[in-house]
């Protein structure tokens, strides 16, 4: 056994050196690599402002020595496409015509589907992100055939590339997808909604029918950040759903979108729910003007026995357009301390970042 | 007597041998459970594209909560570190718990700090607070110092600072710990990725005392000069790397380290909140988190990421050594005799069948065994009943077990990102593995045993103070 | 006398980029991959103008700016924001600190080179 432990010993060791020169060498050759392929890039092809500014054989030169450097080693390939994506990512305007005239010259694209094709998860993941940096249109059929993959985090990355690509039917997955989302999930669609300019938005209310709550809550947040007030009436509907986390995020959704005709219902709604939404209606009732939610938070306010209650209540009357604030302010006197000192937290400028 | 001296042949020669075998069996299984996570981590975070978390108003908020006492050398930079995270939505909370030293007059000078009318509400008791700071420059706005009554703990100061705590989730970390940047964004991923819930999560501590920073912040990283950090160092390494990855990896974690620690408040407030009698109030925290969940049939995770997120300044001298670890020992055995139900008790699951009898035997009895096992050799030899060719070969096991466990936890410190860029930094780590079992390992076990002792007599113990060499440029030491 | 720009940014393509294409305008340039090496070159230097992005090691974005605006040399410096955080509050904060710019990324070169050029040209008439 000891001696056993001495050849893990000597192994483990050689190991640790081996895989340290490694990696080293390999950091080395990459950076090289990154180097050479950036000075090409920089030197030759991004000085122009477009495509069309590129003298054909300083562009086909270029291509050639790129083309050399990519069949030479796999170094150089996976910096190659790293470096196009990078730029792709990160910049704006005709540079990235040149970028994707490269690109597709070098048929890099090959590469990049290679790693859709490819078995483990994690590379078709790494695929589908160089899909998307490249904004590579032409790759579309192959990311249509990962939304059926067994595993969500490849679905989702495929869902994220035919919003960014503005494929048709990019919306479908929110009547396919089954399977619950994470909120990294929601929050990285979210992003390849709104972060993509010349999208065509759809009426996000005629996906809350789903049975997956995820996608209604995704939905919610779109609704809310495109201003669907179309969608209220839908969401009102909804305030008897059986899930309390839908039912928080349909309550701040209509405070945030501050449209008619919600007041009475959520007063109505106030009784039967827990106090976390009971939490969230008088914060979305602050955020109205009229003096029935004023009247209401101010008696909630006033005859609060539940902290949580109180501190909501309290921060709806300070945020309250209409003049509730002051009518509370003025009498002031007549509060008890409990209630002064909350109301003075929540007036005090410097505490504008948090509640109690 | 006959029957005495076969009975502790019996028990040394063989119930500990089992024992001995199925902890090292055990390590075994740690390091391959934890090279599993390690990769899986590895593979979901390699493309990863944070910034979509960065812009979303849907994010967590964080609140950063960081005890301070008597920490005048260090907090002004500790504090511009961790205004300097990136994350949308966060706090940073100074608890200033009763400082004798101008730690809190630093600060207002600095952030241009006011006392505001601030509503605070004891969640969990703690000592009373005095006043509550918020900065008049906009810049500053994200802090808020709290200044209380000295808790003589950081269990307290943590309380107060959940009491004044906007967000739902919490870290937990000290003042005189650099964190890296991009700390919260990190570590608030299980949070947002994991659809059961998950209620803490932890990340690897290194230790900073030879790095070079510059005003509170890491300019290069360094292995330890100095003989008890570069020891503490591969402790670290193996605690972090093999074992709480391994644990992590089946849901068993019992602790998560108070020097950076993601909660869940509304858990930790359910749960009653840090005790401020504990010596192990990070693990004592996490025990109580876990047992509520299962006494209130919830699901839950807490998890552990293989980043290096935390650099902390450990003990250089042996009395600050000998007093931290006497309160971890005491603080261990305090937290499993407070829990004692949890042992093998099936509601609790793996925590209760796998987790909370594998710390009762393998790390709370083993200084005891150990120390017994010494005791028994010395008895044999002296009384000439030693079998010497057997014994040596076992002990040479031992050894090269031991070795070869601390030089595995070190290639998986390589696999979860290289730390030291220079071989030979990694040569003298692993040279320290080879003389840890002779020139370490005695100190341990010697405080385990003297921090077991103080828990069975009852005897006082204070926190002390950590002499800092603090954040000024350092030469090399 | 070249006009002189202060870069800080860790991310190193992105600068090596701008600084090339920069170079191309007659700008000298000069790179700080973190906040202290930031704070040390304006100490140092008088820029003509700082581009900074927000998410860099080791100072906080929006302090290094007051830092800026607060130091001997570069007190009247325009700086020009340039970062990936693109929430409306923080880009209204950012601008309320007396920045002349706020380019969220990714950004157009050509865009960011003719705002450069375009207040260097005011800073000179100023002058």
């Amino acid at each position: 056994m000891a001696f056993f432990s001495f050849i893990l010993i000597v192994i483990t060791l050689i190991v640790i050196f081996c895989n340290r020169v490694r990696k080293v060498r390999k950091e080395k050759a990459v950076a090289k690599a990154e180097d050479i392929i950036f000075e090409e890039l920089s030197e030759h092809l991004l000085t122009y402002d477009t495509v069309t500014d590129i003298p054909e054989e300083e562009m086909n030169d270029t291509v050639c020595k790129l083309n050399k450097l990519k069949n030479q080693d796999k170094v150089f390939r996976r910096t190659m496409v790293h470096l196009m994506v990078y730029f792709q990512m990160n910049l704006r305007g005709t540079v990235t015509n040149i970028i994707s005239s490269a690109y597709s010259r070098l048929k890099l694209r090959e590469f990049t589907r290679g790693k859709l094709r490819s078995y483990f998860w994690f590379k078709k993941t790494q695929g589908l992100t160089e899909v998307q940096g490249m904004r590579d249109g032409h790759s579309l059929p192959e990311v249509q055939n990962l939304i059926d993959d067994s595993n969500q985090d490849v679905r989702v990355a495929a869902y994220n590339v035919l919003l960014k690509l503005k494929a048709n039917n990019c919306f479908d997955f929110m009547v396919d997808e089954k399977e619950e989302l994470s909120e990294w999930h929601q929050i990285m669609l979210e992003d390849g909604v709104v972060k993509t300019p010349g999208l065509e938005i759809p009426d996000f209310k005629i996906y809350l029918t789903t049975e997956c709550n995820s996608i209604i809550l995704l939905c919610i947040k779109l609704i809310v950040y495109y201003r669907q007030y179309n969608a209220v009436p839908k969401l009102l509907s909804m305030l008897d759903h059986e899930q309390e986390d839908v039912r928080t995020k349909i309550i701040e959704a209509l405070g945030s979108l501050n449209s008619d005709n919600y007041e009475e219902r959520l007063i109505e709604k106030y009784p039967e729910e827990t106090i976390k939404n009971k939490s969230a209606i008088l914060i979305a009732l602050g955020q109205m003007g009229s003096t029935l939610s004023g009247d209401f938070i101010k008696k909630k306010f006033l005859g609060a026995k539940n902290f949580d209650i109180l501190e909501n209540a309290a921060a709806a009357i300070i945020s309250h357009p209409g003049r509730l604030k002051d009518s509370l302010t003025a009498n002031m006197s007549e509060l008890d301390e409990k209630h002064q000192a909350i109301l003075q937290h929540f007036e005090e400028p410097l505490n504008a970042y948090g509640s109690v | 007597m006959e029957a005495f001296r076969e009975w502790t042949a019996f028990i040394f020669e063989y119930a500990i041998f089992y024992y001995g075998m199925f902890l090292m069996f055990s390590y075994l299984m740690l390091a391959i459970f934890s090279i599993i996570e390690i990769n899986k981590y590895n593979r979901r975070n390699r493309y990863i594209n944070y910034t979509p978390l960065l812009n979303s108003p849907h994010v967590p908020g964080i609140s950063v909560i960081a005890p301070a006492f008597n920490e005048g050398a260090v907090i002004k930079n500790g504090v511009h570190t961790l205004l300097s995270l990136n994350y949308p939505k966060f706090e940073v909370i100074i608890v200033n718990d009763g400082s004798t030293d101008d730690s809190l007059q630093q600060l207002i000078d600095e952030y241009d700090l006011v006392i505001v009318n601030f509503f605070y509400r004891e969640k969990v008791k703690c000592q009373p607070v005095k006043a509550v700071y918020k900065s008049t420059n906009p810049v500053y706005s994200k802090l808020i110092v709290v200044d209380k009554e000295n808790g003589k703990s950081k269990a307290d100061a943590s309380n107060a600072g959940i009491n004044v705590s906007s967000y739902p989730l919490f870290l937990c970390t000290d003042i005189d710990c650099i964190l890296h940047k991009d700390t919260l964004v990190k570590m608030v991923k299980p949070f947002v990725e994991e659809k059961t819930r998950v209620i803490a999560t932890g990340a690897v501590i290194r230790i900073s005392n030879s790095c070079e920073v510059e005003n509170g912040y890491l300019q290069k990283i360094k292995v330890p000069k100095q003989y008890l950090p570069l020891f503490q160092e591969l402790e670290y390494i193996r605690a972090f790397l093999l074992g709480r990855m391994a644990w992590s990896k089946i849901n068993a974690l019992m602790l998560v380290s108070g020097g950076i620690g993601l909660f869940d408040k509304e858990i930790v407030l359910a749960a009653g909140g840090y005790d401020h009698a504990s010596f192990g109030e990070d693990m004592e925290l996490i025990n109580r988190m876990r047992m509520w969940m299962h006494d209130n049939k919830q699901k839950y995770l807490v998890t552990y990421i293989p980043e290096s997120l935390c650099y902390t300044e450990v003990p250089a001298s042996l009395n600050v050594f000998a007093r931290q670890r006497t309160r971890w020992a005491k603080g261990l055995a305090q937290t499993l005799w407070m829990h004692k139900k949890v042992f093998f008790n099936p509601k609790y699951k793996i925590f209760g069948l796998l987790t909370f009898p594998y710390w009762v035997f393998f790390e709370w009895l083993a200084p005891l065994i150990e120390a017994g096992g010494v005791i028994y050799y010395v008895y044999l030899i002296i009384t000439g009943q030693i079998n010497w060719p057997y014994a040596i070969v076992l002990l040479l096991f031992i050894y090269s077990f031991s070795v070869m466990i601390t030089l595995i936890s070190i290639l998986w410190d390589d696999f979860a990102g290289m730390k030291y860029t220079r071989k030979r930094e990694v040569l003298k780590l692993c040279l320290a593995a080879a003389a840890e079992p002779f020139a370490y390992h005695p100190l341990v076990l010697f405080f385990s045993l003297r921090g077991n002792w103080f828990f069975f007599t009852n005897k006082k113990l204070t926190w002390g103070v950590m002499t800092r060499i603090g954040f000024k440029k350092k030469k090399a030491i | 006398m070249k006009k002189r720009i202060l870069i800080v940014d860790d991310e190193s393509l992105v600068t090596k980029y701008l600084k090339a294409r920069l170079k191309q305008e007659n700008l000298a340039v000069d790179i700080a991959v973190d906040g202290q090496e930031a704070l040390k070159k304006a100490k140092n230097h008088k820029y003509d103008l700082i581009l900074t992005d927000l998410m860099i090691p080791n100072v906080a974005g929006r302090e290094l700016i007051m830092q800026i605006q607060e130091s001997m040399l570069n007190a009247e410096t325009p700086i020009i924001v340039l970062s990936s955080l693109s929430s409306d509050e923080l880009i209204v904060d950012v601008l309320a600190t007396g920045v002349k710019d706020y380019i969220v990324k990714p950004f157009s070169v050509n865009v960011i080179v003719a705002k450069i050029k375009q207040l260097l040209q005011l800073s000179l008439k100023a002058a």
